[in-house]
Formats: C-alpha cells, structure tokens, sequence
C-alpha cells in the first residue's frame, strides 16, 4: 500500500515536472538547475568529465525577487592519458542576488551577479549557449561577475546597467578575475533583427595592477541566422608598466531546423607587451534532443600553433 | 476577385473577436501592440508609472492561441523555449488561470492585473485597452 502511495506521489510529480522550466515548490520558492558532462580530445588533453552541477533557487514577488545559484565545476574528471580520476564535491555561489524594481527605467540589484557586458558573457552555462568553447574576448578582457550593487532599466528603449564593486567577491572560486573594485556602464539596444551593447568599465586586480575597457557587440539575427560580433579592448596598468590587449570574435550561426544548428567562429586575441596572440577558427553542431538538453560537438584550430582539439559535450537544464 | 472578397469577409468575422482588459480602477488607459508582446514576455512589466501582472489562460484555451498568435507572434515551441531561457535566469512565467471566468475574476482582485477575454464577457467592471 505504502509502495502504491510512493508510486502515485512519483508519477504527480513527474507529470507536473517539465524539464527545462524548473519546479515550483512553494509560492515563494522555485528550483531549477543544470548540468553538463563533456569529453575533449587534443594534442595534450584526452578527459572526460562531469564539468558543471548546479543548482538554482529563486522567486519572484510584488517588486522583490531573488536568485540564488550554487555550482560545482570540474565535479568529476577522468583523464585517459594519466589514468586519473578526480572528484570535487565542494559547491561553490555562482549567483546570489536580490532586486527591487521602483519603476520600468530603475531596478535595482545586490548581490553577486553576471556583469552586464555585450551578448556571450550573459549566458554563461553551456545549454543555453551556441558552443560548449567560450571565445578568448569572454575570458582575458573582464571580469564575468560582479559582487556589489546594479541600478538598471529603460530610458525609453535604451537598456542601461551601472554597478560598481567595492570589495572581495562573494565566493571567489571560478571567476576568471578577481577584483576588489570594479565599476562600468553599458548601453543595449534592440530592434527586430538587430541589437548593439556598448560597455565601458574600470576594475583592479587582487594583484594590483588596475584595467580599464571598452566593449562593443553587435548583433544580427533573423529566423535561420543569427550573427554576433563582440570587440573589446583593455589597459592593464601596473606600477610600472602597461599594456594594451584586445581580443574580438565572428560568429555565424545557422539554424537547420528547430533541433538543429551549425555555428562558425573566428577569434582573435593580441597583447603585444607579453607577446601573446591567438587566432582561433571554431565549427560547431549543435543538436537540441529536446530544447533543455543539448548534445555538441565542436572542432577547434588553433591557428599559430595549428593544434586542434575536438570537444563533444551534453548538458541539460532542469 | 472571389478570392479576395473571401478573404476580405473572413477578416471581418474574425476581427476583434477579443480583448485585453484591466480592472476599472487602473489608470491605464490603453496599450499598443508591441508594449503588450513585451509584458506578457516580461521584458517590460510597467506601463507609464503603473505596475503590470500579465495572465495567462492555460495553454490549449483558443482565446491563449490567438493571443499568442495575434499579439506575440510565437507558435507554442517558440514560447516554451523562450520561457526555458529565461528560467535560467530567475523570471516566471506569467500567471494562469483556468478559465476566462476565473481570470476576469482575478483582475477585478489583484491591481495591475492584465489578460484577454472573449469580447462578449465584458462587464462594466473591466476596462478594455486593446482588441485584437
């Protein structure tokens, strides 16, 4: 009897859950989250590993609403070369936000939350983008998170975002930077099948040098399309020495069908003072099963080195 | 000739069989079409100073589908996708409720709150701010 009452709890829950939309638990809490397992093979690398477990909690009331997302990165890895296994149980915050809308052109947000640059660094989770790859601009030019407050909105159709950071990140782990202080302003707009970001913003490295950027995306898209430019360019400074560094990638992305869809990228980085350059051609094909699971596989050239790694990645968002 | 004023007869019977409506007690006087697509997709949840609720009847209901077709031009995948999305980043769905009945009722209770009906279930309580 207690079997049958187990059983018929099981299948409500799997009739009210649907996958990709989270579940509502209570009126002041829903939960969603997602996960990616991946594979690369290259030159140096031959791993497989569950990258990404994450789980997100959040809701929405009157003016207020809240987010909260803990992640565990590299959960699990196998490497075939060393005959490795590694295991990292520790979760870490990802995001953990709180906002306040006073009115359509003022939001405000604290917390610890993406920042607000361009198209590629605003989805930041392998099932919701193009390519399991980040392009270099993502990664070298600012920093992805921001721990301190947002005033955003819309003056007329303009987006505006204006944050500033005046301390330590809320949890360090996984930020391609880490900064102390960290303030910018970006301007959006979109239209039917076009839409521009231009971002400016200043931060200062927990190893002290201090950087200031510029950023510039612009984006084209129509019902089989969809193409993406992002430039940004930096100064580093530190006591004695400063260095100019940017980095801008290409991407084209067509759609075959709704499951179904091929993305060609082109990036390239230059930091000259350190002699670092890069240019990357990337092909994609990424097939949606259903539209929260993506299976991928992707094909990388490094073209200064002519290394190529190809990666193949499933993840599911729930 | 025949084709067109087969054509031209059929958009008059179908023509603003439906409304949007508020509760007569919002200040909110009228909407244009694309300010709707955007409060129903919850990119805009404001109308001048006044604060919106967008509501939703449930997803099979004819009145949903031809407000999803007229006003937010998306086919049914389209918005489950577009919702999908935006659950990554913290945003709900608009409200549903299970019948135009309990929806004019919601809007009479719950100030800001915004949905379509049938035409012919407006009462004098009910504000209409566009027809579509």
């Amino acid at each position: 009897m207690r079997f049958i009452t187990l059983l018929l709890l099981l299948i409500n829950f799997l009739n009210a859950y649907d996958l990709g939309k989270g579940l509502e638990l209570t009126k002041y809490l829903k939960v969603g989250g997602y996960t990616s397992f991946e594979y690369e093979k290259s030159k140096y690398e031959n791993e497989i590993e569950i990258e990404d477990i994450a789980l997100i909690l959040y809701s929405e009331y009157l003016n207020f609403s809240y987010l909260v997302e803990f992640e565990s990165s590299d959960f699990a890895k196998y490497n075939f070369m060393k005959h490795e296994s590694e295991l990292n149980e520790e979760f870490h915050i990802e995001r953990a936000y709180i906002d306040y809308q006073f009115s359509q052109k003022f939001k405000v947000r604290v917390g610890k939350f993406i920042t607000p640059i361009g198209y590629w660094n605003l989805t930041p989770v392998n099932v919701l983008r193009d390519s399991l790859l980040n392009p270099i601009y993502s990664d070298r030019i600012f920093p992805k998170y921001v721990t301190g407050a947002k005033v955003y909105g819309y003056l007329g159709n303009y987006e505006y975002s204006l944050f500033n950071q005046n301390k330590n990140a809320i949890d360090k782990e996984y930020l391609n930077i880490s900064v102390d202080k960290y303030y910018g302003l970006s301007i959006k707009r979109e239209f039917e099948n076009f839409g521009f970001d231009i971002s400016i913003g200043e931060f200062r490295e927990l190893s002290e040098s201090e950087s200031h950027y510029l950023s510039l995306s612009l984006k084209y898209q129509t019902k089989k399309w969809q193409h993406l430019f992002e430039y940004a360019i930096a100064e580093d400074e530190w006591v004695e020495e400063r260095a100019i560094k940017y980095a801008f990638y290409l991407q084209s992305r067509y759609r075959v069908d709704r499951k179904n869809y091929i993305t060609l990228r082109y990036e390239h980085f230059d930091n000259r003072e350190f002699n670092e350059k890069d240019d990357i051609v990337f092909l994609g094909y990424n097939h949606r099963i259903k539209y929260p699971i993506s299976l991928k596989f992707e094909l990388v050239n490094e073209l200064n080195s002519n290394e190529s790694r190809f990666t193949t990645s499933l993840s599911v968002l729930f | 000739m025949k084709k067109l004023i087969v054509i031209f007869l059929t958009s008059l019977l179908f023509a603003n069989d439906y409304v949007v409506i508020i509760s007569n007690s919002n200040k909110i006087e009228e909407v244009k079409k694309d300010e709707l697509k955007n409060i129903f997709l919850k990119k805009r949840n404001f109308v001048g100073e006044v604060k919106v609720y967008p509501v939703n009847l449930p997803a099979d209901n004819l009145v949903r589908k031809r407000f999803e077709k007229s006003i937010l031009n998306m086919d049914r995948e389209d918005i489950s996708e577009y919702w999908m999305e935006k659950h990554y980043y913290g945003i709900t769905p608009p409200f549903i409720q299970n019948s135009e009945v309990a929806l004019i009722k919601f809007i009479k209770n719950f100030d800001g709150a915004i949905g379509y009906i049938s035409k012919e279930k407006i009462d004098k309580e009910l504000k209409v701010i566009y027809e579509f």
